[in-house]
């Protein structure tokens, strides 16, 4: 884990405190996950608690990396790749019929892959909000690329170092604690 | 690839319980999923193939509570254990803090286990991680069964760098929770600040 993200949360956070969202793709479920699953931010419009969300998060990451290894059994030659590079091109991902369905977009922070996932239905136009979710996802994508840019000085947490460990021990007890959910 | 959210004061880890097929990594999410109240768990996700075999993973999130002010947020995932599933199995250890590795120890499953902790070593190595430096346990499961390896035995063909063991019976819950403890713990102390 480095300086950078960590950083991406609280910028992820600035970007949709200060971004309003078009109606049209946030009346839906919109989730930003990172590669592993884990949810950046969701915007609430879909029922269920952090952990409800913590499983669509895993199923959005999870569809996204078993596509992507698919997508290496495509032939692709030096030419393919370079044209695709310079025309921009990124894969997307859709699961849909002509009203409903699942649109994920990548979006790349430095070194770091993050996908903005949303989950439609009763859709008269779903071209007109995928085509928002990508407007949305390149948005995203630069500003949070000029906040990190931005950020050349990064306060001290609890004096702590990129290295140090989090937690320097942790008793049986503290432990014991943390399990005592069981029923 | 754990993850401290400083701004939500959240740290989320990812463990992966491995191993062959039909030794009951399954069945261990599963009895964690039926022992923990509501408020700290979500849904658990399956992906099944119609015979109820792993076909990409099982998914479970746990909340276990707070320590030192921060959340912890635990993400179980199963890998399929069928040999034929090697490329989702590659896919699943992506970003992973902790392996648990879940041996059946009846005598006719040792070929596969040691199969299984082959794939595990190479899968690991190819994603960037060392079987030596990553939090990892090993449970030997189906102790109630007849006609198991001892646990000498085990450890001898399969612990060769002498981590934490545990013996289990998933079916029935014992050692489930030994093993969990154990490598979460793992985990977690080895969480980095990732702070300057």
């Amino acid at each position: 884990m480095n300086k950078v993200q960590n950083l991406i949360p609280q910028f992820v956070e600035k970007f949709f405190k200060s971004c309003e969202i078009d109606d049209r793709i946030n009346k839906y479920s919109l989730f930003l996950i990172r590669q592993d699953g884990v949810v950046l931010y969701h915007n609430n419009k879909q029922q269920g608690n952090a952990l409800t969300k913590s499983s669509i998060g895993a199923l959005l990451g999870g569809v996204w990396q078993a596509s992507k290894a698919l997508s290496d059994f495509i032939p692709q030659t030096q030419e393919s790749k370079q044209a695709e590079h310079s025309f921009g091109e990124e894969f997307r991902l859709s699961f849909d019929t002509s009203s409903k369905g699942v649109y994920i977009v990548p979006l790349k922070i430095l070194d770091e892959e993050l996908f903005l996932g949303l989950i439609y239905f009763d859709e008269v136009n779903p071209g007109s909000i995928k085509s928002k979710t990508r407007e949305l996802a390149l948005k995203l994508s630069e500003s949070l690329e000029t906040q990190i840019k931005s950020q050349n000085t990064h306060k001290s947490v609890e004096g702590k170092k990129i290295n140090d460990f989090l937690f320097d021990d942790i008793t049986d007890a503290e432990m014991d604690h943390l399990f005592s959910f069981g029923k | 690839m754990s993850f401290v959210n400083y701004v939500t004061k959240e740290v989320n880890c990812k463990i992966v319980y491995y191993g062959p097929g039909l030794g009951g990594k399954t069945t261990n999410i599963q009895y964690v999923y039926q022992k923990t109240s509501g408020d700290h768990k979500g849904n658990m996700i399956t992906l099944n193939t119609e015979n109820e075999r792993t076909l990409f993973f099982d998914f479970l999130p746990l909340d276990l509570g707070e320590i030192r002010g921060f959340k912890t947020r635990f993400h179980l995932y199963t890998v399929p254990g069928q040999v034929f599933y090697e490329a989702s199995r590659k896919l699943i250890l992506r970003g992973v803090d902790g392996v648990v590795f879940v041996a059946d120890s009846q005598v006719e499953r040792m070929e596969a286990n040691l199969e299984s902790m082959k794939s595990l070593e190479k899968n690991l190595l190819e994603q960037g991680y060392d079987i030596e430096k990553i939090p990892f346990v090993i449970q030997w499961n189906k102790r109630d069964l007849p006609n198991t390896t001892s646990v000498k035995d085990l450890s001898k063909a399969l612990n060769k760098w002498g981590v934490p063991e545990f013996e289990a019976s998933a079916v029935k819950g014992n050692g489930v929770f030994d093993t969990l403890k154990s490598i979460s713990k793992l985990v977690l102390m080895n969480l980095k600040s990732g702070l300057n």
